[in-house]
């Protein structure tokens, strides 16, 4: 699994706009739940994103909260270590429409009225 | 010798007659020739010695006496008158004498001699003293005078103080008369204390000795040799010559002496051997004498030793006896040969021993002991021929006797012994074996017994001396012999018979064997069976069980008849023992006794009731197995059925898709109570099964349902239910949750399970991609499709189970129909119930929650810290997401 360095950066006062789940208390892995639209974290960051570094730290012993203090107070410039999630977008294959059941219901349907 | 004569001659004119005569001289030739006439004349007596010399010749009486003496001759008898002419006839027979003897007389007369003249008388005595006492002195070439004097020179010589060189002053220091004594008689005087100083003691010394020792008279004296200026050299001459006579004269002697010492010796020697040869020739006589009768002796004590002894005596007389016989023989030849040769020599006649001992005698006699010898000898040999015959014989007698005697030692126990009555058969026949070789044994050995007596026979012929034990042992021998011979035809027979019966015996414990072994394996077997173990789960088995044992009884006739057979046999053996006196060995085919199978055979008898016994009690268990089988079973079926119909039932919920989540979910609680409503029956199928594992019963042919697969059955009812209650819940769950209608819902679900093609309410991916297709998702056929599907799946199936269940299918299918977020919700509802506030406060949380909810919300909330905050806000945003394990950053 190929890792990658993020950084991220960010107006002071400004939130980087990600939300981050998971923790060892919570026994599961580090990782990005939702990005916010136009926060610093878009672009950068994405929803799946797993999380195993928090600038030189590894995440894989934190607490939730031990690795959120860890962001908070790493200031306007953060650098993550992260495994890319798998994406979630399959707009490219789903279908445009409302799911179309296939014919063969119909042919059931005539099955079970015989 | 007539030159002689001449010197002679010369000297006596020398002499001047007529009162030229020193008066020195005179008187001591006086006193010298006195002496030396004297030492002529005491040899016809002492009284013939003369004192005067002009006096005592007068008559010529003993004048003639001396001539007679000195010359050893007998002069013509003197005239026996007084007158003068009585006398001059004799002093002329003197005169005359002394001519004869070659000397001529000039100036010496008769009738001067007669009328006593000194002179004349001293001359006349010196002629004498000169014919017979000097001339014949020969020394070396030289004679009388000279040669006297040479005499004196050359026994002086070693004297070193001593010269002589004439018959006067040579003289005179008396050394030269003590050189000539010592010279001829050492031990008469000590010369080397002698010396010239002393004259006077030397002339003395010198003629003590010679008188005392040599038998010379003193004719001259001392001192008048000492004080005249020159002694009388006739009276020194006459003295010094009656030392060579004496000397010379002794040698003489000594001659003499020895020659008539070797003629008497050779004499006595010859009367020696005489005697020796008589005395050795009697000794041998007489020891031949004795020694024949010995050696013709032939009386004989007929004993070995005896004669042994004998023989020695013999060598020892050929050894030791005879040897010096045998040297005395020899002796006597010698000694008759030496005499002979000696008494020829000596020219006198041959000796003639006496009579009896002639040396033709002596060796008749020798001859006739050697032919008795060689005789003895011979008679000797032949006796111990003969003796050492018969001892030979009859040590080969002993030895015969000895080593037959040895053979038979023991044969007699041998033979009397009862021992194959006590054998195995195999033994028997050895003993058998051993006995014909015996046989053949004695058979060869009634040679030697014949030869035992063949000898004893020829021993008594011989007239051995010790015939008596001889034939005692003969007889012993011979009687053993009959003895043995009689034993052993007694042992054969015996042998033979023992023989026949232990082969009759033999031939029963083969059969006994063949017999017996089979019979015991059968009763091995029998008895094998009879207690067998068996494990049987029908009642068909144990019926076949009794059949076979019934099978078996039916054969028990034929076994007894057998195990009669087989113990007839041994009863018949036993008997014959008895009979022959013969122990039975062991059965040496079998080892197995008689007692052996009439104990087995009576196990076996009681076995068989017990065996009865016992499969009754088994039929009976059998068949009650069979009752409580069917028990089972019958409630097994039942309840099995009823499981199934269940299963089926409960399985056939939902697939449809026509009934609604909540109608499905009260049939299923309809089922769960129906189930449980049902338990007794399990239990009651519990009981059963239980009566029947304690019967041991392992398998029941009237139902397919162990209990097991009934719990089992149970088991996945009950789980069935409750999962799929379970599933329905959730379905309605997600369905609420997700907002779906019922209607999407089924067809969601129908969907699902058009894919599920064995019903296990979980798509493979497989079956799952199939679906999404179905639904229209445009998954390709190359790498980016399967990368698209591969990242659906980790989406739908995040534990790589392989698997999406339809909760997972909806999720997934609806999951952007409906905001997910949870931790929103939670924090939606927080909103709605703080008035849409962005903090609540505890009042409120205590109001709208339940009180221990409310507590926990309030002591895990954290204050709210916005700028609207009031006292006691607190932030149910961050609380929510925490919830979650999720925070906004």
């Amino acid at each position: 699994m190929a890792q990658t360095i993020v950084q991220l950066h960010r107006n002071p006062g400004t939130p980087w706009g990600f939300r981050l789940q998971g923790g060892r208390d919570f026994s599961s892995e580090l990782s990005v739940k939702k990005i916010q639209p136009g926060s610093p974290a878009e672009g950068h960051l994405r929803p799946g994103d797993r999380i195993i570094g928090i600038g030189n730290a590894v995440t894989q012993s934190l607490t939730h909260m031990q690795a959120n203090h860890l962001i908070a107070s790493a200031g306007n410039a953060v650098q993550f270590t992260i495994i890319r999630g798998p994406s979630t977008d399959f707009s490219h294959i789903k279908p445009s429409g409302p799911v179309k059941f296939s014919p063969w219901k119909y042919s059931q349907q005539q099955q079970n009225h015989h | 010798m007539e030159p002689e004569y001449d010197g002679y001659m010369e000297e006596e004119e020398e002499w001047d007659r007529e009162g030229l005569l020193d008066p020195a001289w005179e008187k001591q030739q006086k006193k010298t020739f006195t002496a030396w006439c004297n030492s002529h004349l005491r040899k016809t007596g002492p009284q013939n010695q003369i004192e005067n010399i002009e006096e005592d010749f007068r008559n010529g009486l003993k004048l003639m006496l001396l001539l007679e003496v000195i010359s050893g001759e007998h002069l013509p008898k003197p005239d026996r008158g007084k007158m003068r002419f009585h006398k001059i006839a004799n002093v002329n027979k003197a005169l005359d004498y002394i001519a004869s003897k070659g000397v001529k007389l000039v100036s010496i007369g008769a009738e001067e001699i007669v009328d006593g003249n000194v002179k004349m008388t001293l001359g006349m005595i010196w002629t004498i003293i000169l014919r017979f006492a000097i001339q014949d002195i020969t020394v070396e070439e030289l004679t009388a005078k000279e040669g006297l004097l040479l005499w004196c020179q050359r026994k002086t010589a070693p004297y070193k103080n001593v010269n002589v060189q004439n018959f006067h002053l040579s003289w005179k220091d008396g050394l030269a008369f003590c050189a000539l004594i010592h010279r001829h008689r050492p031990e008469l005087l000590d010369y080397y204390k002698l010396s010239r100083d002393n004259p006077i003691e030397n002339l003395n010394t010198a003629f003590d000795i010679a008188e005392k020792y040599l038998d010379i008279p003193r004719m001259l004296d001392p001192e008048d040799m000492v004080n005249s200026a020159k002694p009388d050299e006739r009276s020194v001459m006459a003295y010094v010559s009656s030392y060579y006579h004496a000397f010379s004269g002794a040698q003489q002697a000594e001659t003499a002496a020895n020659r008539i010492c070797k003629v008497l010796k050779v004499n006595q020697e010859n009367e020696k051997l005489m005697e020796e040869y008589e005395r050795l020739a009697s000794d041998l006589l007489e020891w031949i004498r004795r020694t024949r009768p010995w050696l013709e002796n032939r009386t004989t004590d007929n004993t070995l030793p005896g004669t042994q002894r004998r023989l020695e005596e013999f060598r020892d007389y050929r050894r030791k006896q005879k040897p010096p016989k045998l040297e005395d023989k020899a002796k006597l030849e010698n000694s008759f040969n030496t005499l002979q040769t000696r008494l020829r020599l000596s020219n006198r006649p041959a000796y003639l021993p006496t009579e009896g001992k002639m040396v033709s005698d002596i060796a008749n006699a020798w001859k006739g002991l050697e032919t008795a010898e060689k005789g003895f000898e011979e008679w000797l040999l032949s006796e111990l021929q003969r003796l050492e015959r018969l001892d030979h014989l009859a040590q080969k007698f002993r030895h015969k006797c000895e080593i037959h005697e040895e053979w038979a030692a023991g044969k007699e126990e041998m033979l009397k012994s009862g021992d194959f009555k006590r054998c195995r058969l195999n033994e028997l026949k050895a003993m058998k074996k051993k006995h014909e070789a015996f046989e053949s044994d004695l058979a060869a050995h009634q040679d030697r017994v014949e030869q035992i007596a063949a000898i004893a026979q020829e021993l008594n012929s011989l007239d051995y001396h010790d015939v008596g034990t001889v034939n005692g042992r003969c007889q012993r021998i011979c009687d053993q012999w009959d003895v043995l011979g009689q034993l052993t035809i007694k042992r054969r027979e015996g042998l033979e018979e023992a023989e026949r019966i232990l082969e009759r015996i033999d031939q029963l414990h083969l059969e006994f064997a063949k017999r017996a072994a089979p019979f015991n394996n059968w009763m091995d077997g029998a008895k094998e069976d009879l207690r067998d173990m068996f494990i049987v789960h029908t009642t068909e088995e144990v019926e076949g069980l009794i059949d076979a044992h019934e099978q078996f009884k039916a054969t028990l006739g034929e076994a007894d008849k057998e195990y009669g057979n087989i113990v007839g046999l041994v009863q018949e053996i036993q008997r014959l023992g008895q009979q022959f006196g013969i122990t039975p060995p062991d059965n040496p085919y079998s080892t197995l006794h008689a007692q052996d199978i009439t104990n087995k055979w009576s196990e076996v008898k009681q076995l068989i009731p017990h065996r009865d016994a016992i499969l009754q009690q088994e039929m009976m268990r059998q068949q009650n197995n069979e009752r409580l089988r069917r028990q089972f079973a019958a409630k097994a079926n039942v309840v099995g059925q009823w499981i199934e119909n269940q299963l089926d039932a409960v399985a056939s919920i939902g697939v449809t898709g026509r009934s609604s989540l909540e109608e499905q979910l009260k049939k299923l609680q309809q089922f769960d109570k129906a189930v449980v409503a049902y338990k007794p029956n399990m239990e009651e199928l519990e009981r059963y099964n239980q009566e029947v594992q304690e019967a041991m019963i392992f398998e029941n042919r009237y139902t397919q349902y162990t209990m097991e697969t009934l719990r089992v059955g149970w088991e996945q009812l009950l789980t069935a239910i409750a999962r799929n209650i379970n599933e329905v819940e959730n379905q309605i769950l997600t369905r609420d949750s997700k907002g779906i209608s019922e209607a999407q819902m089924n067809e969601f679900r129908m969907s699902f399970n058009h894919f599920d093609k064995n019903h296990t309410k979980r798509l493979e991916p497989k079956e799952f991609k199939a679906c999404l297709i179905s639904l229209g998702y445009k998954i390709r056929d190359d790498k980016q499709g399967e990368a698209d599907f591969q990242r659906i799946m980790s989406i739908v199936d995040p534990n790589r189970t392989n698997h999406v269940t339809f909760d997972a299918f909806l999720d997934f299918m609806t999951r952007e129909t409906a905001d997910t977020d949870t931790a929103e919700q939670v924090m939606q509802s927080f909103k709605i119930l703080a008035g849409d506030k962005p903090f609540i406060t505890a009042q409120i949380l205590r109001q709208e929650l339940p009180p221990d909810q409310a507590e926990y919300c309030i002591q895990r909330m954290a204050p709210y810290s916005g700028r609207d905050a009031v006292p006691g806000a607190l932030d149910y945003m961050s609380f929510s997401t925490a919830l979650y394990g999720e925070s906004d950053l």
